[in-house]
Parts: structure tokens; C-alpha cells; sequence
């Protein structure tokens, strides 16, 4: 008994799938006529086929089509009660169709018709406000109810009133088992996926639209080869009379919700072509911008931000540019087995012999040699140079097979390399994944579509920018490591004014300074030279990307190489997502109300009662939904102005849009250096409730002077010398 | 400004639904 109990415990979901399934197969009775015109449009095909392939081949009339013949209904009348015929509200000619035309619009300016809907539209009102009848009087108790809640104050930290207990035990045992099983429902077909095509299948084939489909499809067929402009009307024609079951099938309320499903799916999908658009537009705008960039905007404008979403673009983009070099390189010797060298620098990267772009030139010209010996095809990567020639001439140059395989294999090492390309100061959060299933693996830069609960799932972050790696003279540290590491990426600097300074500021440091500074470490000829290290097919894989309150606080020498990107304005955040107009004004509405309400309750009181309980549950779900849409579909435009970095006054007008599902998931933190404030507030024994406070509105002499101020101490001592 | 702006929206369209809704009723009554 208890393995029969397991058994249907494991099972019972897919026979209530097939129980719901026979259901579904019962309800062909309903639509006695699908199966008939199913046939008929499979007939109309086939024979349009036919037709075409007739005509096309000179066998003129020998088959005539029936694509253009209207569908015979009743079918199968022995079987099926027939009385009820589909009929469509459109005439069955187009000469008719014409007169109704001409006739439609004359009703449409009639006085009479016009006055009948009015009094039609009334008639609605009046069954609303009906409604409102019925529900105001429980909105005007639920206030009444509340009011009275504010006038009793109390301390009794989270208890529950009776009957929120008994709500609560109701939500416990009814409610949210319920939930949690339909949940699991749902779950089940989404993975049993194989029910809810069969269910679809089914009501596709009872609505007539696989028929609807073949049909469409036969009088193609049939169309591009005939031209009979003369029988389109009986196609439209035809399309009612099939359409016309369905729409006679559902009531109105459930074309309302079916309406309103259409639409809350059509708006997303639009929202996020909108999302992709702006995308595409940033990725415009920085690749017009220089190698080295500087964005520059008083405290609050979003420079950092917009730093860090031009490096998570500039990524893509280098990685796209790959890929593209990759498709250019592989076409001029397109009988290459690219795969086999692919393979072979996997297994190089692996074994550590490659992991920058100069090991891998050092590891083909060695394979170069190899082949040098003997010119065997095995040492070529199995490449028939023979059969398939050995050089390839762009009528600029000719390059031979091992030229075009040192520039392949450089590309596919940037494409390919799986850690963040970016190379900052801060952390920066970095989601693009790379799917391999062992032959030429794909990128996935998409930002829009990632599921935040599983955001550390497929997440990195950026590498730690070592400055020392971009010092060509002095070094901070002689012996590092990793100061020959850097050849190509995106570095991003942020603060860079305060790392480099400008003149005025370096003006005490001297180049023959024994410990590394900004006049001998030869930061400025890295700068002026990056390109050579990341250049690759004449493309270079690099972008210095950093921020600055004012331009002049970097050096001249450096901020010359830039271009200037200072941002004027950060409008106020919208929604690329339309229709969400009535659903703000809702949203504004409620929200302002339930606060206000909200903490005068907390106020007066410390109980959890049940109209409380009901009240805060929807605005939460609501104020989640709202958030959500916004995270998902927000955007921000920034105004900028580009100047370029000799500050000739210059400006150009553009516009940079930062998408909040780009840059605010979790991307990176605002306060990148709060660490070191920590630690240094960690030190300090007090905190603002110890701080000497004034004593009056006016500060005493005694009060002024614990302020250790320049200014304060320089006026003390000129007061103390006058004496 | 932001609500009067989006007053105004729902308001064009409601007004759009009732058009709509005109033609459809004239439709009907053909």
C-alpha cells in the first residue's frame, strides 16, 4: 500500500496532464467544423503545389487550384449537429463589401447612431457606478475602521489582533498550499513541456489556425505564380469565416483579459528593443571617441557611473571586433580546418605556453618553423596549401597562410579569453557568458535579459589595475611581478586626477627622484604608445577610460592625448517600456496615501491588525511591481558635451543613456573607496554624538579656536603679534 | 507637471477606446 502511495505521489501530475489532455480531445465536439476545413486547406495546398509546379513546368490548365473556392460547410453533417454554421460579418464579394463600406461611413457621421452610442455609453456608466455603489460603502467602513485603530495608542510590540490570527491560520491551511501547488503545477508542465504543446496543438487545430496557416500558405503558392489580384477579397473572406469561430467563442471579459495579456507581453518586448536601441547608440558614441577619453562633471553627475558602462560596453565591442576579424581572416583561406589550430591554442592556453598576444606570435612562428622542415600538411593543421593555395592577395598586399594564422590566432585569443577584459581601480561586475559546446564558442553580451537571482552564478569582476604594469620608467615597487603584464584591454581609472595631478601639483617631485613619481615613471609615453601593445589585423584592443571632477586636474601632457567628455545634465530617470502610464498614476496615487497612512499607525501603534495587514500586502506587491519594471526598463539620459583635451572650447552636443539594468545591477559601488575611510574611522574613539557642540548662536573665542583652522589660527597669531 | 502629463495621457487614451469603441458599435449595427 505505501508503494502505491509513492507511486501515485510521484505520478498523479501526469495523469492529471492526460486527464487534462482527454478533456481537451472531448472538447472537439465544440468545433465540429475544424477537422472538415483542417482537410479542405490541406487539399487547397496540395493542389496549389500541384498548380505551380504545372504552370512553372508549361502544363498549362491541368490542374485548377481550389485555394480560391469557399469552404463547404456543413461537413460531416451525419455526425456532427450542423445547424450552426460559421458565418463571417463581411459580405461575400467585394462589390458588396464596397456598398457596406460606403454605407459604414455614412452611419459613422449619423446623427441618430451617434446619439444610440452615446445613450450605449451611458448605459455603461451607469453599470460602473453601480459598482462603485457597492464597493464605496467598504472602502468608507475600511477608512472608519482605520481611523479608529489611529485613536487607540498602544505598545504591544507584534501582536496580532484576533482576526489576523485567523487570517493568518486561513492563508497557512487553505491559501498558500494552494499557491505552492499550482506553483509546482506550473513548474511540472514547464518541464514536461511536451502536455502544453499538445494543448496548444489542440486549440491551434479547434480555432482553425493550422488551417488558417496551410491556407496562407496555398494561396502563396498559388499566388506568385497565377497573379490573380481578382481573388485576394475571397481570401480575406475565407480568413473571417475561420477567425470568426474563434472570436465567437470566447465572451467579451475573457477577450478583455486576453487583450490585456497581449498587450503586457507586446510592451516588454518592445521595452527591451527600445533598451537594445540605446545600447547601440552608446556603443556609436564611444567608438567615436578616441583611444584615451576623460569624463569630467561636478560631484553627483554620474561620471563614475557612466565610466563604468562605457567599459562594460567597450568589452563588448572588443569582443565583437574579434569575432568580426575572426570571419574576415577565416574567408581569405575559407578551406582552412581553423578548428584544428583553434584546438591547438586551447591546449597551449592550458599548458600556459600561450597567455598573452606575444606568446602566442612566439608559438606560431615556432609552429611556422616546425612546418618549415618538411612542409607536411600534419604540421600546417591539416591544410591542403597545395589544393587550396598558399597565399592570399587583397589587391594591397599578399599575405601567405602562416601571416593570416598569427593574425587568427591573436583574435581568437582575445575573443576566446574568458575573464573580464576590463582592468580598473574599482571593482566592476562583469556577466558575459561564453557558451562552448567544444566547436567555436559564442559570447553572450546581452545586459538586459540576465536573471538577478542567479547574478553571482555567472558572474566576474574586473582585474586589479596594477599601475606599475603602465609605468614605462620607474617603478613603484623595482621587482614587480606583474609590471610587464599589461597589452591590451579597457583600464579604467577613476579619480585619475588625483593619481597623476597636474603641473602645479608635481611641480616638487623630480625626475631624478629616487623612488617612483609622476615626472619619472613614464606613465605619460605609455599613454602616448598603448596602441602598440593591443594592436591586432590593424585594430587596437584598447580604451583608457577615466574620470575627473575638473579637466585641469590631470596634466596637460597627458589630457591633450583625450577626449574631453563632460557631462552637462543627468535628466530625470524614464521608462523605455510604454503603456505604463495609467499604471505610474496608480502607483502615484496609492503609494503617497499608504505612507502618510502607513506611519501614522507606527505612530500610534506597535499591533498588527488585519486591515493593516491586507492594505500593506497589496501596495507591497504593487510598489515591487513598479520597482521591478523600473529596474528592468529605467533609463537615464545624460547630456554631454565633447571637447577636445587641448580645451580649444570646442563642444559638441550628444547624449549618453544609462539603462538601469546595465548599470545598476550590482555592477559596482559608489563609494569604491569607502575601505580606507572605514579603517581610518576605525581609529577615532568618538563618533558626532561626542563632538563639542556650540554652546550659543554665537561661537565663543575658546570655541573657535578648537577648530584648528588656517584661517582662525592665522587671526589668532596676528592678534597675539599686535599685542 | 509629471502627473498633469500623464493625466492627460490616460485621458487621450480613453478618448481613443471610446473612438474605437464608435466604430465597432456602427460596425455592429450595419
Amino acid at each position: 500500500m505505501k508503494k502505491v502511495r509513492k507511486y501515485f505521489k510521484r505520478t498523479y501530475k501526469h495523469y492529471m496532464a492526460v486527464f487534462i489532455t482527454l478533456i481537451f480531445i472531448a472538447c472537439f465536439y465544440m468545433f465540429p467544423h475544424c477537422l472538415g476545413r483542417f482537410i479542405e486547406s490541406v487539399r487547397d495546398l496540395g493542389l496549389s503545389v500541384a498548380y505551380y509546379f504545372c504552370e512553372l513546368l508549361g502544363f498549362e490548365d491541368v490542374i485548377s487550384p481550389t485555394v480560391n473556392n469557399l469552404p463547404k460547410i456543413p461537413y460531416f453533417s451525419k455526425w456532427f449537429n450542423s445547424s450552426v454554421l460559421p458565418n463571417a460579418p463581411i459580405p461575400e464579394n467585394f462589390n458588396e463589401f464596397k456598398q457596406k463600406i460606403s454605407a459604414f461611413w455614412e452611419l459613422v457621421i449619423d446623427k441618430e447612431n451617434l446619439s444610440a452610442y452615446g445613450s450605449a455609453l451611458l448605459n455603461v456608466l451607469l453599470v460602473l457606478s453601480k459598482v462603485l455603489m457597492i464597493v464605496m460603502p467598504f472602502i468608507m467602513m475600511a477608512i472608519m475602521l482605520f481611523r479608529r485603530y489611529l485613536k487607540t495608542e498602544n505598545n504591544d510590540y507584534d501582536k496580532d489582533s484576533r482576526a489576523l490570527i485567523i487570517w493568518k491560520r486561513f492563508t497557512k491551511k487553505v491559501y498558500t498550499p494552494i499557491k505552492v501547488w499550482i506553483k509546482g503545477y506550473i513548474d511540472f508542465l514547464k518541464g514536461n513541456s511536451v502536455y502544453l504543446k499538445a494543448w496548444l496543438c489542440l486549440w491551434l487545430f479547434y480555432l482553425n489556425g493550422i488551417s488558417i496557416v496551410i491556407e496562407v500558405l496555398a494561396f502563396y503558392i498559388y499566388f506568385i505564380i497565377s497573379f490573380d489580384f481578382a481573388h485576394i477579397y475571397v481570401q480575406v473572406y475565407k480568413l473571417f469565416i475561420d477567425l470568426w469561430s474563434v472570436i465567437t467563442f470566447l465572451p467579451v471579459w475573457a477577450w478583455i483579459v486576453v487583450g490585456i495579456a497581449i498587450l503586457l507581453w507586446w510592451r516588454k518586448k518592445i521595452g527591451y528593443l527600445r533598451l537594445r536601441h540605446c545600447e547601440m547608440k552608446n556603443r556609436g558614441f564611444i567608438n567615436s571617441l578616441p583611444i584615451v577619453l576623460m569624463v569630467c562633471g561636478t560631484m553627483g553627475k554620474k561620471k563614475t557611473t557612466a565610466i563604468t558602462d562605457m567599459a562594460l560596453s567597450e568589452e563588448a565591442i572588443l569582443r565583437d571586433k574579434a569575432f568580426e576579424k575572426i570571419l574576415e581572416n577565416d574567408l581569405k583561406f575559407p578551406n582552412f580546418p581553423w578548428i584544428n589550430l583553434e584546438n591547438e591554442i586551447k591546449r597551449a592556453m592550458e599548458y600556459g605556453e600561450v597567455y598573452n598576444l606575444s606568446t602566442i606570435r612566439r608559438w606560431v612562428q615556432k609552429k611556422k618553423r616546425r612546418w618549415g622542415y618538411y612542409k607536411e600538411r600534419e604540421k600546417l593543421f591539416n591544410y591542403d596549401a597545395e589544393r587550396y593555395g598558399f597565399t592570399f592577395d587583397d589587391k594591397l598586399k599578399t599575405v601567405t597562410v602562416w601571416d593570416v594564422i598569427e593574425v587568427y590566432a591573436q583574435l581568437y585569443f582575445i575573443y576566446v579569453i574568458q575573464s573580464s577584459l576590463i582592468i580598473s581601480n574599482y571593482s566592476v561586475r562583469t556577466d558575459f557568458t561564453l557558451s562552448d559546446i567544444g566547436n567555436f564558442p559564442v559570447w553572450n553580451t546581452d545586459f538586459f535579459k540576465r536573471d538577478s537571482r542567479y547574478l553571482d552564478n555567472y558572474s566576474r569582476h574586473a582585474h586589479i589595475l596594477d599601475f606599475d604594469a603602465l609605468r614605462l620608467g620607474k617603478k613603484m615597487l623595482a621587482e614587480n611581478p606583474k609590471k610587464d603584464s599589461f597589452e591590451f584591454g579597457v583600464v579604467v581609472i577613476t579619480e585619475v586626477g588625483k593619481e597623476r595631478g597636474n603641473s602645479i601639483e608635481n611641480q616638487e617631485k623630480k625626475k631624478k627622484d629616487d623612488c617612483a613619481n609622476q615626472k619619472n615613471d613614464l606613465f605619460n609615453v605609455w599613454l602616448k604608445m598603448v596602441r602598440h601593445s593591443a594592436t591586432v589585423d590593424n585594430y587596437p584592443f584598447v580604451k583608457v577610460i577615466t574620470d575627473e571632477q575638473r579637466p585641469e586636474s590631470w596634466g596637460a601632457d597627458a589630457r591633450d592625448l583625450c577626449e574631453i567628455v563632460h557631462i552637462k545634465e543627468s535628466e530625470e530617470p524614464r521608462l523605455l517600456m510604454p503603456f505604463f502610464t495609467l499604471s505610474e498614476l496608480l502607483y502615484d496615487f496609492t503609494f503617497g496615501r499608504f505612507t502618510n497612512m502607513y506611519y501614522e499607525y507606527r505612530y500610534a501603534r506597535s499591533d498588527n491588525r488585519l486591515l493593516m495587514h491586507l492594505i500593506k500586502g497589496v501596495v507591497s506587491r504593487f510598489h515591487n511591481y513598479y520597482t521591478r519594471i523600473y529596474n528592468t526598463f529605467g533609463c537615464c539620459e545624460l547630456k554631454v558635451q565633447v571637447e577636445s583635451g587641448t580645451q580649444d572650447g570646442v563642444m559638441q552636443d550628444k547624449k549618453y543613456y544609462l539603462m538601469h539594468k546595465k548599470i545598476y545591477s550590482k555592477r559596482f559601488a559608489t563609494d569604491c573607496f569607502s575601505e580606507y575611510y572605514t579603517e581610518k574611522t576605525l581609529r577615532s574613539k568618538i563618533g558626532i554624538n561626542a563632538m563639542r557642540e556650540y554652546e550659543t548662536e554665537r561661537a565663543t573665542f575658546e570655541e573657535l579656536k578648537t577648530q584648528n583652522s588656517y584661517f582662525i589660527t592665522d587671526l589668532v597669531k596676528t592678534e597675539e603679534n599686535d599685542r | 507637471m509629471k502627473t498633469f502629463k500623464r493625466l492627460v495621457t490616460v485621458l487621450l487614451w480613453v478618448l481613443a477606446a471610446v473612438a474605437v469603441g464608435y466604430l465597432v458599435f456602427t460596425f455592429k449595427r450595419l
